[in-house]
């Protein structure tokens, strides 16, 4: 499989900040990867994809998005990710179409492929007619539906998702992680963070346990829970994060 | 009890960092304010000292100068050759004078075959929004008017045995012919009358100035901290489009969105001129300032008062370029906002940067002002925009355009560091945050 993200000693330290909110982080994601990096708040996850989306320079390491280095190409970079921030908003005035007819503009002129990322987004969203109402109007639930659309209508070559079931009820996270699943096995990629243990447990091919700015683990859900000796995630979390507050 | 809770809970609520901050502000522009009226006032009083020009020189002209002396007037007597004075301009220049009263040669002997005598009264226009002209137009205009009362005063003393024809002159013996000059033109109007007039005309463009700057801020800083709480700059910033075409779409489209309400404002504003004046060109307002027929207008536009097209065109070139700058500046500070509450907080540079010139036209002239404060309103590239109407008036254009350079290198200053801003990181790792201890925030995770 090719290798979408390489990940290379990231590291990024804020102005006037005494540690490194991310620390020689070092992962890769191959083409129809679900990456999940998990870890308590603060360990660093928002930081690392943040860096990964290009949105902050890291101090120092670099990471690749199908060869382009987000330090040297990160135009480059912008062209073959989408970002979903962890409770994002839209903007209210427009309706939902508009909306994904404004960003779908953002990565293509060409009218014709914009109307395609839109039938696309229609069905993965499935808001259906709300789409023509205000994004004001929508729910929490529906909101984010529609953003996950947005992120995954280019077809990108990696969608990263900052927490992208969180403060959705039931029935919406379960779709929401439907879509993703489904969106990977046709050969999309992601990276994504979240604290819900069952919902990475689901839905990743792979898991990153992030504590304290370092990546502590990298591997794939049943290795992780054979190598620790836990029934499920949730425990190798658990023994992750304590091991690392004890040393 | 419950309600004591919820009251202390409200007033918690209330009772932040930045209300304090703006009651402080306030107290702060207000005690500034009254200083700069007090040195407004002490400069109105020191123009008020009256020049008098006693080209008539008799016993009888010296009493009454004598008696305006003992009425309070500090008098500054000036001498003029009468026959000499080709134009009021030139003699206020070379003399170094704001206001003149002239009592002509033929004053006494004018009194004494009991015909009316003229003394002239001349007045240098400074501001044509500033209420100092107004006010020191007060004193030139108290004084002519005691003039000619010490004159009726001295008529009555000398004679009892009046006539009808006799109280007729007694009564207004004296006929004062007013004269304002306004950089190298004059005309025979009072002071009074020009002042009220341009007041109210400049005073609104001043104002639409100061309220599109206000609402062009309020706009921008809204819209950058709402897409910045709301997470779609992070959306937008990670898309394939430039960081220019962001920052100059959102300039651009602020900018338009001003330009119609200068429009909107400017359409409100000429049905208040066309409601004003239609009411202006009616006599009775002065007799002395109509005199020898001139109506106000016509004195106006002869005083060179009245802005043309091209004027109202350089008036436009710098409102804009004050929009401009007050764009990128609240750009750059709408991105520094953590939450809705801060946006308005981070209003307050710029209302502070639009209030201080804006009051400072309305209440005084700048040169006038201690050079500190002089420095520091210069210093304020909205001022320029402000002064910009007394400028073209005054026909000062190199100020004016001295003003626009400063104005479009703050601006070109500033854009590059919006730029930079959105360029780098620093738009995500920069942050104000009120009523908290932490100073620099950074991304939570």
């Amino acid at each position: 499989m090719a290798i979408v993200l390489d990940v290379k000693s990231l590291s990024k330290k804020y102005p006037k900040a005494e540690k490194f909110a991310a620390e020689d982080v070092s992962f890769q994601i191959e083409e129809g990867d679900i990456f999940a990096l998990i870890g308590p708040n603060g360990a660093g996850k928002t930081t690392t994809i943040r860096m990964i989306a290009t949105l902050l320079n890291a101090t120092s390491g670099d990471a690749e998005v199908d060869g382009h280095s987000i330090i040297t190409a990160p135009d480059k970079v912008r062209e073959c990710i989408t970002y979903l921030p962890d409770e994002a908003g839209a903007y209210k005035t427009m309706t939902g179409r508009k909306y994904l007819d404004f960003m779908a503009r953002l990565f293509t002129d060409n009218d014709e492929i914009v109307k395609k990322y839109i039938s696309k987004a229609e069905i993965i969203c499935g808001l259906g007619d709300r789409l023509d109402d205000k994004i004001g109007s929508y729910s929490r639930g529906m909101i984010r539906k529609l953003l996950l659309a947005r992120s995954v209508m280019t077809s990108p070559k990696l969608a990263i998702l900052d927490e992208p079931t969180s403060g959705l009820d039931v029935i919406n996270a379960l779709e929401i992680r439907k879509t993703i699943k489904s969106l990977a096995e046709q050969g999309m990629s992601f990276l994504l963070s979240s604290h819900n243990m069952l919902e990475i447990e689901f839905v990743s091919t792979k898991v990153g346990i992030i504590t304290k700015g370092h990546l502590m683990v990298v591997g794939k859900p049943s290795e992780l829970k054979e190598k620790y000796g836990c029934e499920n995630l949730e425990e190798v979390f658990e023994k992750v994060v304590k091991e690392n507050e004890i040393h | 009890m419950k309600f004591i809770n919820l009251l202390k809970k409200e007033i918690r609520e209330l009772l932040t960092l930045q209300t304090f901050l703006g009651m402080l502000i306030s107290v702060v522009l207000l005690m500034g304010m009254g200083s700069l009226m007090n040195s407004t006032m002490t400069e109105a009083m020191i123009s008020a000292d009256i020049s008098i020009a006693d080209c008539d020189d008799t016993e009888y002209t010296r009493d009454i100068l004598s008696r305006l002396k003992d009425a309070g007037y500090e008098i500054n007597l000036v001498e003029i050759n009468e026959a000499e004075i080709t134009s009021y301009p030139q003699v206020m220049k070379d003399a170094g004078l704001e206001n003149l009263i002239i009592i002509p040669e033929g004053f006494t002997a004018s009194i004494e075959s009991g015909t009316p005598a003229e003394i002239r009264t001349v007045s240098v226009m400074k501001s044509a929004t500033s209420m100092m002209s107004a006010l020191s137009s007060e004193n030139i205009s108290s004084a002519s008017h005691d003039i000619a009362s010490i004159v009726t005063d001295k008529l009555y003393a000398e004679d009892l045995s009046l006539s009808e024809k006799k109280t007729e002159f007694i009564t207004s013996p004296v006929n004062v012919i007013d004269n304002t000059v306004v950089g190298d033109k004059s005309a025979e109007i009072s002071i009074a009358v020009v002042g009220s007039t341009t007041m109210m005309q400049n005073l609104v463009i001043v104002m639409v100035i100061f309220i599109l700057v206000l609402f062009a801020s309020q706009m921008i800083i809204t819209a950058v901290a709402t897409e910045k709480i709301d997470k779609t700059l992070e959306t937008l910033l990670s898309a394939p489009v430039s960081r220019t075409s962001i920052v100059a779409s959102k300039m651009l489209a602020a900018t338009l969105v001003a330009i119609i309400n200068a429009g909107a404002y400017m359409i409100g504003f000429g049905g208040y001129m066309s409601g004003m004046m239609s009411g202006v060109g009616t006599p009775d307002i002065s007799d002395s300032a109509l005199s020898e027929g001139l109506d106000i207008m016509k004195a106006i536009s002869a005083l060179g008062l009245s802005l043309s097209p091209a004027d109202y065109a350089l008036v436009g070139i710098q409102m804009f370029a004050t929009i401009m700058i007050a764009l990128v500046c609240s750009l750059m500070l709408g991105v520094l906002a953590k939450d809705a509450k801060s946006t308005q907080t981070l209003l307050t540079p710029i209302m502070i940067a639009i209030m201080l010139p804006f009051m400072i036209s309305l209440l005084s002239d700048i040169n006038t002002l201690p050079t500190i404060m002089k420095v520091i309103v210069y210093a304020i590239p909205f001022t320029h925009t402000f002064i910009s109407m007394d400028n073209i008036i005054n026909g000062n254009l190199t100020l004016y355009w001295l003003g626009f350079a400063y104005q479009a290198v703050f601006f070109a200053v500033c854009m590059f560091f919006a730029i930079r801003l959105f360029t780098t990181d620093k738009i995500f790792t920069v942050s104000v945050s009120f009523g908290k201890k932490k100073k620099n925030s950074t991304a939570e995770e």
